[in-house]
């Protein structure tokens, strides 16, 4: 069974709420401070479906709006998230040769200028 | 008929599941509860932090009369006591075992993780996430009740019982000419209302909204 804080979460009512509060500035709770663990653990789970609904416009490969709907999948796929594939990504960036040019020369950014 | 009874028991699920949700937003919008019983509104509120020196101060006194009884040990101490004499259970003889399986497990499903997400073909995917993820998940969560239970007389764990008894007491309130005051004059009150089945209703419900406020992960 669905958690239903994460349910509400991801729910379009307050995805709506959540990006447009950011916008145009209007709260989410009627309290400015001292926040209750459940608005913290619901403002976490609000970001973080946020950026699942991102990378589901994205069309990134994995995830589908059906993987939304089940916890379990979503926990699976924000694991490969933060462990595979920023991972790889920040390998790719790494592997690629990295440069910069000074006066119209490209110079290796490995390259020290006394190289 | 059977398909009628489904389509009854599934508007019954998405009742409940509404009524949930408006309590859950209810809570978390205002960080408190009202709700009626006969003509009286109650009230649970987000502990003040008056509230949190009260709680403090019974904590310590609960903590001295629980360090001071024979009956209840550290979780460290019940810990050594089933690596002598064992948890009783046969398949984990200590809590040792049970914490390997269980971080055993943590590891297993970490690396079905990938697996999963990467499959391309919908059978083989559901394959590993039916037959294998979900069986490891429910294992994980035996094994953590089975933990629970075995510590259930730990100073920790009464500890923690004690915290959410006396939240209740503490966050309790009950509207009286139109202003909410606490419901209950002082702890030994709120501890002697096991002969009141409809006091006991209304602090079993502020109990499931105070738990709610101050630990949703648990939901």
């Amino acid at each position: 069974m669905n958690n239903p804080i994460r349910t509400l979460a991801r729910s379009y009512k307050w995805q709506v709420i959540y990006k447009h509060s950011k916008e145009l500035g209007f709260k989410l709770f009627d309290n400015d401070k001292d926040l209750s663990n459940i608005q913290i653990n619901f403002l976490q789970w609000l970001e973080i479906y946020s950026s699942l609904y991102e990378d589901l416009a994205n069309k990134e490969k994995f995830i589908t709006e059906e993987w939304l709907d089940n916890d379990f999948l979503v926990d699976i796929y924000l694991y490969w998230r933060r462990n595979y594939k920023y991972k790889k990504e920040n390998e790719d960036k790494e592997d690629k040769p990295k440069s910069f040019k000074i006066g119209g020369l490209t110079v290796p950014a490995k390259m020290s200028i006394r190289d | 008929m059977i398909e009628r009874k489904d389509e009854i028991k599934k508007v019954a699920e998405k009742i409940l599941e509404n009524s949930q949700h408006n309590e859950l937003e209810d809570l978390f919008k205002n960080n408190f509860k009202i709700w009626k019983v006969g003509e009286i509104n109650y009230r649970v509120h987000f502990a003040t932090h008056e509230d949190f020196r009260d709680l403090d101060d019974a904590l310590a006194q609960e903590y001295t009369r629980l360090m001071r009884s024979p009956n209840y040990l550290h979780r460290c101490d019940w810990i050594k006591m089933y690596e002598e004499k064992g948890t009783g259970n046969d398949k984990y003889k200590n809590l040792e075992d049970l914490d390997d399986r269980y971080n055993e497990i943590s590891r297993e499903l970490n690396e079905l993780s990938p697996k999963i997400v990467e499959e391309v073909d919908d059978v083989a995917r559901n394959r590993l996430f039916e037959g294998q993820y979900i069986p490891l998940v429910d294992e994980q969560y035996e094994l953590s009740q089975l933990k629970k239970h075995l510590l259930r007389y730990s100073i920790e764990d009464k500890l923690n019982w004690f915290t959410n008894l006396y939240g209740v007491y503490l966050t309790l309130d009950i509207e009286v000419d139109g202003k909410f005051q606490r419901k209950f004059k002082s702890f030994d009150e709120f501890m002697k209302v096991e002969n009141s089945p409809e006091l006991e209703d209304i602090i079993l419900t502020a109990t499931r909204y105070f738990k709610t406020l101050n630990h949703p992960k648990e939901l």
